[in-house]
């Protein structure tokens, strides 16, 4: 199979009228190899073996616990997938009755805050659902329930503008 | 505080002007948007050389919604030729809110102009058979 790149590290014996190539699979990795990334990968697993994987998912059903909580607690809001964390990883689709998914997305980014909108990858779920598209907050680590308060706030905002 | 909700945008949307279809329209059409599950339908009622009604239905975010209103207001009981005429830029500048920048909504903004072009387009051909 013959290399699709030109570059570092993919030569063998270069002679004036052809090449030879390097075996595979420095053949097809021409040029400087992801050394920044590979590095910051063991970075980052060494970071979160430090904090823990368990720790890291209780604080994800934690915020989604809480961000269920906050949600379902404004009127016209309908949230999709299971009502608890119970078989539900940290990210949390919804709509908002009257208001179009990329309305309050729009609407939330100018207030600093950032969700998803649209279809997530997922078009057959939505023609299910019979809904054009949904809004999409998800949580990790980093995430606090104070983000989610304000995630609540926005919304209401949000329901206001367009109430 | 809010740069793409202007009062203006809100109002149309929530209160559009020329909703709705026409029962004997010239010509219509219906554009989508698939990236959002946009959809907007322009009716003409041509008479002559004049844009005598125009009416918009379909379902969609904030801005396609007011953007539509909008341009039915600005086409309405104008000459056809205005109306192939009326540009990208002018509906932009009818709207008012900074659109340049995020090509994603700048989609929703024109859906309604695209159907209203086709539309013409179509209305035309028909004529001339």
């Amino acid at each position: 199979m013959p290399p699709f790149l030109g570059g570092g590290s993919m030569i063998s014996v270069v002679e004036l009228d052809h090449s030879s190539y390097a075996d595979i699979p420095q053949r097809f990795e021409a040029g400087t190899p992801a050394i920044g990334e590979a590095i910051g990968l063991g970075a980052a697993v060494d970071f979160l073996s430090a904090v823990g994987m368990d720790a890291i998912h209780e604080h994800e059903q934690y915020l989604t616990g809480y961000a269920l909580e906050r949600l379902s607690e404004i009127d016209g809001v309908t949230i999709y997938g299971p009502p608890t964390t119970h078989e539900r990883g940290a990210a949390v689709s919804f709509a908002l009755q009257g208001v179009h998914p990329h309305d309050i997305a729009a609407v939330l980014d100018e207030q600093g805050i950032a969700v998803r909108a649209g279809h997530h990858c997922a078009q057959p779920l939505h023609r299910l659902l019979d809904v054009s598209a949904t809004v999409r907050a998800s949580f990790y680590l980093y995430n606090t329930p104070e983000e989610i308060d304000r995630l609540a706030d926005g919304l209401i905002h949000v329901r206001r503008l367009f109430g | 505080m809010s740069s793409f909700y202007s009062e203006d945008i809100l109002e149309h949307s929530k209160y559009p002007s020329n909703f709705g279809t026409l029962e004997h329209a010239t010509c219509s059409h219906e554009e989508h948007n698939p990236l959002c599950g946009d959809r907007v339908r322009i009716d003409l009622m041509i008479e002559g050389d004049t844009v005598q009604d125009i009416r918009f239905s379909g379902k969609g975010c904030a801005i396609s919604m007011a953007s539509a209103s909008m341009l039915t207001e600005a086409i309405k009981g104008q000459s056809v030729a205005a109306a192939h005429a009326f540009s990208k830029d002018d509906l932009l500048e009818l709207i008012g809110i900074p659109l340049q920048h995020n090509p994603v909504r700048l989609k929703c903004a024109l859906l309604s102009l695209k159907a209203l072009k086709v539309g013409l387009y179509a209305a035309g051909s028909v004529g001339e058979e």
